[in-house]
């Protein structure tokens, strides 16, 4: 279907205009009787972005914006293939290095920049660059990207270093959208403040710790092969507002003054399950699963024995339940049961086991006992630093009881967990300092079981701020998951997956604890139409649409 | 002001005229509700000083399987999100609040007994300066003066304290300073130094006593308020850090599961309501005893 010329017309003619007169002559015949396009979705979400383009830093606020404006090339199906967006077709090389996307023609940025060749370039070298300081987005490319190049008018050429088969699926994340090459020249400060790319809705304004205001974008042409209707969004306005509290945010669902509402606290979920007007959406993400990631360079933890006995004490499965009041699932191994190839062998390697936790430590040397009764070595006593993010909404309530958990389940093998509360200045400090932390909870959601690679390779290593906060640099490992990233055969990526979650789960580099999992929660007598993308589990609201107006 | 004015013996004739209408009251220890009051904190108290008496639990030792349980006979209170036990919590919470409250008290009214001593004695300088000091400080609330101080220095229970402390200070330091001014001219004073007594000789016999035995009433309810600061400084997550017990710090652990188990808030909050309606009606009690002690 294309878009309709008459129905944005009138869309745009009508923008100045009263809503009720609006929605009337806008009404579409493909939204259901008595339904009408229009309106203000006002959408209450837990944490907010330092910057809103995605490319910078890359934390998971910033793609749950960014999907509602910015395009990527492709889009991920939950099966993990992929179906053409920004990017009509494409064609990859016999050895896997050479990818030649063809881009689809007559759109343009909200700027009024053109969508073509040059810019996909562009927005690959912004990346690259240093300057715009990207984390995420360099893990998943610089141990592969060499180069992009247009080719012609709407032909680009990536070309890899080496073969890397998850390339399409990581480009259908909204890290990976699409911006306008005009926005970006303006510097990294004021492009986080106004990004500018070719989606559905337009960034109007972010007043900070409040809300990111957006418009619909009534050009819009580009929504992806799988998008549930092509052409402009439903909803005129959507207002993204920060609610960091569990309570509050919830309160506003109930009271209707929130459309819909990321995260539901799993707290709420038995009143959200129970109400009959709440309809939850739940989505497993694939990729690392909330994890205490062990410093292996710590003195004591550099031990695989000890580290194995901290599992073995720390009844992970039991603590998670606990927690979570049974509302998140416990997950032991190294990936989530969403990730393709996951093995569901590994599921509960380290069963809670308080005799093998002791003899483990005996046997690694930590005989000595302390007047606490913690276990010493050498004088030394066995104190791991757990420190966290205490301001306001970083650290979920359940996440610092999990901490807490932890702690009292090591003291019961002799091992001191001292919790330190830090501010978000303090972490960064930490993240890239491995001598001021012996655990950190970390988690690293991403389509493709490659994002082992990511977590714990010696090349991401020192990539930004250390996301291998355990330092793993282990050869075996490496080579694994470069041998899986070189092919496209099924069977073989699914052997050699396999084998990368073996030596993790062997080593005991961290403690997995549950997926991370989306809530998301509509007030189903109000809104329609939303939905959850795979790749990274970002609500989609081109689709959706206002069944009454008002509240 | 009046009930804050200077009660030594020698000045009671002066407000001899006022006592005759006042209805004859009961003595202190009758009134049940004082007794009810005086209990509560001596039960407080020793939960403080012995917390073992009172509960047998230990207030750290999680059970997993047992989170969110409702009051029983084994958890009177119910247990939280870890399977503690959240009447253990409450008992062991005690010692941390009451030497938030003791602590916080002391150090405002030591920084107010300076500022106030040298503002009264000084001469018109040093009290033009104190009153200038006092007045900027009190332009801050006091909960927002101990926000900004935890910011600087960090959390902790020391931090916690004296932020609580330093928030508390200009309220005593003016009442300090009336109080010294009023004391400094009275009559017994001007006989002191009739008498030829040295300068420190007044200030710590003369002056001292008679500035702090009207503030003991206002310490008492003092510490109340300091209790109540801590335990919103606790609430919003600055100060004592989990697990520590912390009625405060219990109490914003609890707000996340108030739908699912309100025990987890009812039970430190109603401790925390109690606990400082007790000190108010000590409080109060001894101001009344302090001005029927001065009518008599």
């Amino acid at each position: 279907m294309r878009r309709r010329p008459l129905a944005a017309a009138l869309a745009a003619a009508c923008a100045g205009t009263l809503l009720a007169a609006c929605g009337a002559a806008g009404a579409t015949d493909s939204l259901p009787a008595g339904t009408k396009e229009g309106g203000e979705l006002v959408y209450a979400t837990d944490r907010e972005p330092t910057c809103l383009d995605p490319h910078n830093n890359g934390d998971m606020p910033q793609t749950y914006i960014a999907r509602q404006y910015l395009d990527s090339l492709v889009s991920m199906q939950a099966d993990g293939s992929v179906v053409p967006w920004l990017a009509d077709s494409w064609e990859i090389s016999e050895d896997g290095r050479t990818y030649d996307f063809t881009l689809k023609q007559g759109v343009e940025f909200t700027d009024g920049e053109p969508f073509d060749a040059e810019a996909v370039v562009a927005n690959f070298e912004q990346i690259m660059d240093p300057a715009t300081q990207s984390s995420t987005d360099l893990l998943y490319l610089s141990p592969y990207f060499d180069s992009a190049e247009a080719v012609s008018e709407h032909v680009v050429r990536i070309h890899l270093k080496r073969p890397y088969s998850p390339l399409l699926t990581v480009l259908s994340q909204a890290f990976f959208g699409i911006e306008s090459p005009k926005a970006m020249a303006r510097g990294l400060e004021e492009n986080c403040q106004s990004p500018v790319g070719t989606g559905p809705f337009v960034v109007s304004e972010w007043k900070r710790g409040r809300e990111v205001v957006m418009h619909r974008n009534e050009n819009y042409t580009s929504a992806p092969a799988d998008a549930k209707h092509q052409g402009p969004a439903y909803l005129e306005k959507v207002t993204w507002r920060f609610l960091k509290d569990n309570t509050a945010r919830f309160g506003a669902l109930q009271s209707g003054r929130a459309h819909a509402i990321f995260n539901v606290p799993p707290e709420s979920v038995p009143t959200a399950t129970a109400d009959p007007t709440i309809a939850t959406d739940d989505f497993v993400h694939a990729g690392v699963p909330f994890s205490l990631d062990l410093n292996t360079e710590g003195p004591a933890l550099s031990d695989v024995r000890v580290r194995k006995a901290v599992v073995h004490a720390s009844d992970a499965r039991g603590i998670v339940e606990s927690a979570y009041a049974g509302v998140f699932p416990y997950e032991g191994n190294s990936i989530s049961s969403g990730t393709p190839t996951y093995d569901e062998t590994l599921q509960e390697p380290y069963p809670y086991d308080e005799d093998t936790a002791n003899a483990l430590l005996d046997d690694a040397g930590w005989t000595g006992r302390d007047e606490e009764g913690y276990r010493t070595k050498d004088g030394k006593t066995l104190t791991l630093r757990l420190p966290y993010n205490s301001d306001p909404g970083e650290t979920p309530p359940a996440d610092l009881t999990i901490y807490q958990n932890f702690q009292a389940m090591e003291k019961r093998v002799g091992v001191e967990v001292e919790l330190i509360p830090a501010d978000a200045a303090t972490m960064t400090a930490v993240k890239q300092d491995p001598t001021k932390y012996d655990i950190q909870g970390r988690y690293w959601n991403s389509p493709t079981p490659n994002v082992m690679y990511i977590k714990y390779s010696q090349e991401t290593l020192d990539i930004d701020n250390g996301q291998n906060v355990s330092r793993v640099a282990d050869e075996e490992l490496d080579e694994t998951l470069l041998e899986a990233a070189a092919t496209t055969d099924p069977a073989e990526q699914d052997a050699l997956y396999t084998a990368a979650q073996e030596r993790l789960t062997a080593q005991a580099w961290h403690i997995p604890l549950y997926p991370i999992q989306t809530r998301l929660a509509t007030r189903s007598d109000l809104v329609e139409g939303i939905w959850i993308e795979p790749s990274e589990g970002e609500p989609v609201l081109h689709d959706a649409y206002l069944l009454r107006e008002g509240l | 002001m009046t009930i804050l004015a200077p009660a030594p013996e020698d000045t009671a004739p002066a407000q001899a005229p006022q006592a005759a209408f006042r209805p004859a009251r009961r003595t202190p220890l009758h009134s049940p509700g004082f007794c009810l009051a005086l209990g509560a904190v001596a039960v407080v108290a020793l939960a403080a000083v012995a917390p073992g008496l009172l509960a047998h639990q230990d207030p750290l030792e999680i059970h997993l399987a047992e989170s969110f349980d409702a009051p029983s006979l084994q958890h009177p209170f119910g247990t939280d999100q870890s399977g503690r036990d959240v009447y253990s919590r409450v008992v062991h919470g005690a010692g941390q609040s009451l030497v938030i409250g003791l602590g916080a008290t002391a150090i405002g009214l030591l920084g107010a007994l300076a500022l106030g001593l040298a503002g009264g004695l000084g001469g018109r300088f040093a009290d033009v300066a104190v009153t200038r000091v006092i007045e900027v400080l009190y332009a801050f609330p006091g909960i927002l003066l101990a926000l900004i101080l935890i910011a600087v220095y960090g959390n902790s229970a020391m931090t916690q304290m004296v932020a609580v402390g330093v928030a508390s200070m200009p309220g005593y330091a003016r009442m300090v300073r009336g109080q010294v001014l009023s004391v400094k001219g009275s009559l017994y004073v001007e006989a002191a130094r009739s008498l030829g007594h040295s300068p420190l000789r007044i200030l710590l016999r003369t002056i001292l006593p008679n500035t702090f035995r009207p503030l003991t009433v206002l310490i008492t309810l003092g510490i109340g308020q300091a209790i109540v600061w801590a335990a919103a400084l606790g609430f919003l997550g600055m100060g004592v850090q989990p697990p520590t017990a912390e009625w405060g710090a219990m109490l914003n652990a609890g707000r996340n599961y108030i739908q699912m188990a309100w025990w987890m808030d009812f039970f430190p909050g109603i401790t925390i309501v109690l606990f400082t309606l007790s000190l108010t009606v000590i409080g109060r009690h001894l101001q009344r005893a302090t001005d029927s002690g001065a009518a008599r």
